[in-house]
């Protein structure tokens, strides 16, 4: 992430935005579809972490949003402080045709909240 | 609110944040503590959106929109709901998240602009920050109870 300072006028952004959810709730087309207008109807399960750097236009500054998105499945879930350390936006995704998966947004947030107080103190 | 921005500040010097403030105006505890907290890349809550994906799927839909709009706003979160396959609101949902940080640093560099006017305590660019303290504050600081001691 870039921060403003006096000698740095550029004013350069990064911002790390994490996708996080239950599996097959659509992460990964998400991605693939705002990055690379890209959709998979048959894709497998994520395995390991994957980012994709997205330049935005914001108030006409130039931002760079780097996204993370990684299994939403148990099995694979031993990356996640690594994961979510440095990030400043997140996407909690559900899918709107499976009721468990909304279920699981309480959980979510959660291992967000304390992923967060882990990494810093 | 103090004690939780402290944090990021006590992890990179536990006896800074004492010292600190023990040494400094109300109202200088408050910017160094905002302006630290950016350089430390911490303790800001990371801004969230909640995505109901698959709206395409209207026939098989068991989660009604009023529903996660419901628990977004019971938990400060944004809300959208998007369909990765026909792209509605796949951008907006991006951007909502992009456009928020980028105001929440918007407010926090007009903070630290203020701290970089002259006469203001400064502040090396996120890199080390001497606190002076006088005489034997340093002490007292080590047996008080900390900010970041919860």
């Amino acid at each position: 992430m870039a921060f403003y300072s006096e000698d740095d006028k550029a004013e350069d952004y990064l911002f790390k935005i994490v996708l996080i959810g239950d599996s097959a709730v659509g992460k990964s087309n998400l991605l693939a579809r705002f990055a690379r207008d890209e959709f998979y109807p048959n894709s497998k399960s994520t395995i390991g972490v994957e980012f994709q750097t997205q330049k935005m236009d914001i108030n006409g500054k130039e931002i760079k949003a780097q996204i993370w998105d990684t299994a939403g499945q148990e099995r694979f879930r031993a990356v996640t402080s690594a994961y979510y350390r440095g990030a400043v936006g997140a996407l909690l995704v559900y899918d709107i045709s499976r009721r468990q998966t909304f279920d699981s947004v309480g959980r979510w947030l959660n291992e967000l909240h304390s992923k967060f107080h882990n990494n810093f103190c | 609110m103090i004690r939780a921005l402290c944090r990021p500040v006590c992890c990179l010097n536990r006896n800074a944040c004492n010292i600190y403030f023990d040494t400094f105006p109300f109202r200088w505890k408050i910017d160094f503590v905002l302006v630290f907290c950016w350089t430390a890349h911490s303790d800001m809550n990371v801004v969230t959106i909640l995505v109901g994906n698959k709206s395409d799927l209207k026939d098989a839909r068991e989660v009604p929109t009023v529903e996660g709009k419901d628990l977004a706003e019971a938990q400060g979160l944004f809300f959208m709901e998007t369909s990765a396959l026909d792209s509605s609101n796949v951008a907006a949902a991006f951007q909502t998240v992009v456009k928020e940080i980028y105001n929440i640093l918007s407010r926090k560099v007009i903070l630290s602009q203020e701290l970089n006017k002259p006469g203001a305590p400064e502040l090396g660019n996120g890199k080390t920050v001497v606190l002076q303290g006088d005489g034997n504050q340093e002490g007292n600081a080590e047996t008080k109870k900390g900010c970041c001691s919860s």
